[in-house]
C-alpha cells in the first residue's frame, strides 16, 4: 500500500471539552489511485489530510507513505519528505500576499527537484493570465487555482486537495478536475481530495467517508467517469 | 530566491513600522554618538593641549626667591621641569588684567587669532574676553591707563576655564582677562613683576620630597597643583561628565529601543506564522525561513545605524560646541571614531538578526497546523473576558482591547515611556548645560576636596596627566555620590 493509517486518533482540548478530531481512523490507499474523501463539516477529514501530509502528528497510530514512517519524522527529514513527495492545496489557499501568481509557483519550483512546466500548468489551469496578478487581486476560484498550480508544479507523489472545487465554478471545476486527471494518468499521482461535492467522488477509484472521526465507510468505485463526463 | 521579492514589497507595505524602528534606533544611538563625541574630542583637546603647550604641573610661590643657579641643579635632582613666571595684576577698575611676561618652558601659549606683538605697544589678549567683548586684532584695549593695540588673541593650558581669583565659582570673561605685552614694555612697565614658580614633575619625581625640599629652603607661600586648578580640572571633568552620560544614555535609550523593537519586530513575524506555516508545509527549511526573517530584521539596524553615523557626523561640530559654552574658545576635533560607528551598525542590526531568528525558530517548534492556523502565540486567556456574559459588545471589545493582549499593551507602554523619557532627557541636558557653567564645577570640586582630600594626600605623583585623570575620577564619583561613597 502507498498510504497507510494504522488507529489514528488526534484529540484536541481535554476533559469534558475534548474533542476527538480522529478516534482510530484505519485508512490505505494504493499508488496511483485517486480517493476522494467525503464528511461532514468537523468530521476530521483536514486532520487526517493534514497527517498524510507530514503537518500533523496523531496522538497515537502510525502512517506509512510510500514505506516510510511519517509519523515521529522531524527535522531535514520531514522538511525533505514535505518538500519531495507532497503537494498540497490548503483548505484556505494560503498563498503569499505580497508575491505574484507566478511568483507564488515559484516559491516552490524553485526548491523542488524536477518540477514540471510553469507555463503549462498555468495554461492547463486557465490562470495564465492573472500570472502578474497578485493574491488580493483574484476571486477565491482563481487563487484555489494557483494553490494547485503551486502544488502541483513539484511533480509530487503524492497530491492532496483539502476542499477541492469548493469555491469554483462549474467551468473552472471541470478544467482542474480535468487538470488533477492528466496529471494523474501521466505521472501516477497518487491523489487524495476532501470535497463536499458527491459528484465529484464519480472520479475516483475509491471512496471514504468520515464521520465523527471515524470511517464510515470505504467504496470502490467500479464506474469510474472522466471530468468531462460528469455533471457537476 | 524568489521568496527575497518580498523584502521591498513587505517593507513597503509595512513602511510606518519599518520607519519607526529604523528613527527610533537611530534618534537613541544618535543622542549617544553625541555625548560620545563631546566628551572624548574634548578630552583628546585637552590631552594634545595640554602636552603641546606644557601644562604645569603645580603653581608655587616662595618668601625667598630661588636663584636661577639653583633652578638647574634642583631640576637635575627631582627629574623635573621649573621655571619662573613673571605677571603683574592691574586693577583698571572696570576691568582687571593680569599680564604675563612669556614663558619659555611651561604653560606656553597658542595664538589663536593676530600674531605675536611687533612693538611695544602692541598686546595679545586672551581669547575668550576677546570673543565676548567683540575686540577683535587691531582694536584697542587699555591697561593700567595706557593703550595697546590688540596684535592677537591666545589660549593658555593653565588658563581654558578663565576663572580669576583661584576661589571663584564660576569664570569670568567679561571683567578680566589675561594680556602678553613685549618683554621690554613689560620690564619698563612693571620692572620683574611678581614671581610665582612653574614646575612639571617627571616620570621619577618624588613630590613630596621636592615640596619638603622647597619649603625648607624657601619657605613655600603657596601651592596649587594642576589636579586641583579648577581652570584646569575643569576640562576633563567636563568632557568626562559627557562621557559618562553617554554610558549612562546608551544603557537607558538604545538598550531599550532594542528591546522595544525585538519586541516589535517577534510580534510582526508572529502575525506571519500563518505564511510561515505554509511555507515550512511546502518544504521550506527551518534554516531557510530563519535567515528569510533576520533579514527583514537586519533593515532597521543597518539603515537606522548608517543615518546615525551620517547624522552624528554632521552634528558631531554644532552639538559638540554646545559643550565648551564655558571654556575659552578651544577648538577640539569632534570626531566618530571609526570602529564607534561600526559598533553602531553592526551591534543593533546583529541583535535584531538574533531576535528575529530565535523567534522564528521557536515558532517552527509548534505544529504545523497550528501555524497554518494562526494559533500560535495567540491563545491570550484576556481575548476571551466576558464572552459569555450579556454585556454591549463595545464595552467587551473594548476590554478585551487592553486585556486581550498584554504584549501590546507592554509594548504601548515601552514605546511612551521611551518617547516620556527622551524628552525629558533633552530638557534636563539643556538645563545642566546651563548649571554645570553656572555652579556646578565649583560645588563638584568642593565635595570633591571634602571627601577625598585624605585620599589624594600623601599619593606618588606621576605626572600630570595621570594625576588630573585620578582627580577626575575621584570628582566623578563625587558627582554621582554627591553623599559620599
Ligand atoms: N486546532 C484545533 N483546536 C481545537 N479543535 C480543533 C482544532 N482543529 C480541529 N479541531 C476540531 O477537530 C474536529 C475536526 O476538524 P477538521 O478540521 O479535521 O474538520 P473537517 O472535516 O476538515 O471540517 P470542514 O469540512 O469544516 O473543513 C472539529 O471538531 C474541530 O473543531
Ligand atoms: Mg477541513
Amino acid at each position: 500500500m502507498f498510504i497507510e493509517v494504522k488507529d489514528a486518533k488526534k484529540q484536541y482540548g481535554s476533559g469534558e471539552a475534548a474533542v476527538y478530531a480522529l478516534d482510530g481512523v484505519n485508512y490505505s490507499l494504493e499508488k496511483g489511485k485517486i480517493c476522494v474523501i467525503l464528511g461532514p463539516s468537523g468530521s476530521g477529514k483536514s486532520t487526517l489530510l493534514n497527517m498524510i501530509g507530514g503537518m500533523d502528528s496523531p496522538d497515537s497510530g502510525e502512517i506509512t507513505v510510500d514505506g516510510q514512517k511519517i509519523t515521529g519524522l522531524r527535522g531535514k527529514a520531514l522538511t525533505a519528505y514535505r518538500k519531495q513527495s507532497v503537494g498540497f492545496v490548503f483548505q484556505f489557499y494560503n498563498l503569499i500576499p505580497d508575491l505574484t501568481v507566478e511568483e507564488n509557483v515559484q516559491v516552490v519550483s524553485e526548491i523542488a527537484e524536477h518540477p514540471l512546466d510553469m507555463d503549462e500548468i498555468l495554461r492547463a489551469l486557465d490562470i495564465e493570465k492573472y500570472r502578474y496578478r497578485f493574491p488580493r487581486e483574484l476571486s477565491g476560484g482563481q487563487q484555489q487555482r494557483v494553490a494547485i498550480a503551486r502544488a502541483m508544479v513539484k511533480n509530487p507523489k503524492l497530491l492532496l486537495c483539502d476542499e477541492l472545487t469548493g469555491a469554483l465554478d462549474t467551468k473552472s471545476s471541470r478544467s482542474v478536475l480535468r487538470f488533477i486527471e492528466t496529471i494523474n494518468r501521466q505521472y501516477g499521482t497518487t491523489t487524495l481530495i476532501i470535497t463536499h461535492n458527491e459528484s465529484i467522488a464519480l472520479l475516483a477509484d475509491t471512496v471514504v467517508r468520515i464521520r465523527d472521526g471515524r470511517i464510515a465507510s470505504v467504496s470502490e468505485n467500479t464506474e469510474k467517469m472522466t471530468a468531462d463526463e460528469i455533471e457537476l | 530566491m524568489i521568496l527575497n521579492k518580498r523584502y521591498t514589497r513587505n517593507i513597503k507595505a509595512n513602511l510606518p513600522f519599518y520607519a519607526a524602528a529604523t528613527v527610533l534606533t537611530m534618534v537613541t544611538l544618535l543622542m549617544f554618538y553625541l555625548f560620545y563625541i563631546a566628551g572624548t574630542g574634548i578630552h583628546a583637546f585637552g590631552d594634545t593641549f595640554f602636552s603641546r603647550y606644557k601644562l604645569e604641573s603645580a603653581t608655587f610661590s616662595t618668601y625667598k626667591e630661588i636663584p636661577d643657579e639653583e633652578l638647574v641643579s634642583l631640576e637635575k635632582q627631582y627629574d623635573v621641569t621649573l621655571e619662573k613666571e613673571h605677571f603683574v595684576g592691574v586693577d583698571d577698575g572696570e576691568v582687571r588684567v593680569r599680564v604675563f611676561m612669556p614663558n619659555r618652558k611651561i604653560d606656553l601659549y597658542e595664538i589663536q587669532e593676530g600674531k605675536e606683538p611687533g612693538a611695544d605697544d602692541e598686546v595679545l589678549i586672551s581669547a575668550g574676553y576677546a570673543v565676548e567683548n567683540g575686540v577683535r586684532p587691531g582694536d584697542a584695549v587699555s591697561i593700567g591707563g595706557r593703550t595697546y593695540t590688540v596684535a592677537g588673541t591666545f589660549l593658555r593650558p593653565d588658563y581654558l576655564y578663565m576663572v580669576e581669583n583661584e576661589s571663584d565659582d564660576y569664570k569670568n570673561v567679561t571683567s578680566f582677562f589675561l594680556a602678553y605685552m613685549t618683554e621690554n614694555e613689560f620690564t619698563e612697565r612693571f620692572g620683574g613683576g611678581s614671581i610665582q614658580n612653574k614646575v612639571i614633575y617627571g616620570e621619577r619625581t618624588d613630590e613630596t620630597a621636592f615640596r619638603k625640599r622647597i619649603d625648607s629652603d624657601y619657605f613655600m607661600s603657596g601651592y596649587l597643583g594642576s589636579d586641583h586648578n579648577l581652570r584646569v580640572t575643569f576640562v576633563y571633568e567636563q568632557a568626562d561628565m559627557f562621557i559618562m552620560s553617554s554610558w549612562f544614555i546608551l544603557v537607558i535609550f538604545p538598550l531599550l529601543t532594542v528591546a522595544l523593537v525585538c519586541i516589535l519586530l517577534g510580534r510582526r513575524i508572529r502575525s506571519e506564522q500563518k505564511l510561515i506555516g505554509t511555507l515550512s508545509a511546502l518544504g521550506y527549511t527551518k534554516a531557510g525561513l530563519m535567515r528569510h526573517y533576520s533579514l527583514f530584521a537586519l533593515i532597521p539596524g543597518v539603515i537606522g545605524g548608517l543615518l546615525t553615523s551620517v547624522a552624528a557626523l554632521i552634528l558631531a561640530k554644532p552639538f559638540g560646541s554646545l559643550g565648551l559654552a564655558d571654556y575659552e574658545p578651544m577648538k577640539p576635533d569632534f570626531r566618530l571614531p571609526v570602529w564607534v560607528a561600526v559598533a553602531g551598525v553592526v551591534i543593533p542590526a546583529l541583535i535584531y538578526y538574533i531576535a528575529a531568528m530565535v523567534r522564528v525558530h521557536r515558532l517552527l517548534r509548534a505544529d504545523t497546523v497550528r501555524l497554518l492556523a494562526g494559533q500560535v502565540g495567540n491563545d491570550a486567556g484576556g481575548r476571551r473576558v466576558l464572552a459569555r456574559k450579556r454585556v454591549p459588545v463595545r464595552r467587551k471589545f473594548a476590554l478585551r482591547q487592553i486585556v486581550g493582549s498584554p504584549g501590546r499593551s507592554f509594548v504601548i507602554f515601552l514605546g511612551i515611556f521611551l518617547g516620556a523619557m527622551i524628552v525629558a532627557f533633552a530638557f534636563s541636558f539643556l538645563d545642566s548645560v546651563r548649571a554645570v557653567g553656572k555652579r556646578g564645577p565649583r560645588r563638584i570640586r568642593q565635595l570633591q576636596v571634602r571627601i577625598y582630600s585624605e585620599l589624594s594626600q600623601g599619593r606618588k605623583a606621576r605626572g600630570w596627566r595621570s594625576r588630573i585623570r585620578a582627580s577626575v575620577r575621584r570628582s566623578a564619583i563625587t558627582a554621582l555620590y554627591p553623599d559620599g561613597p
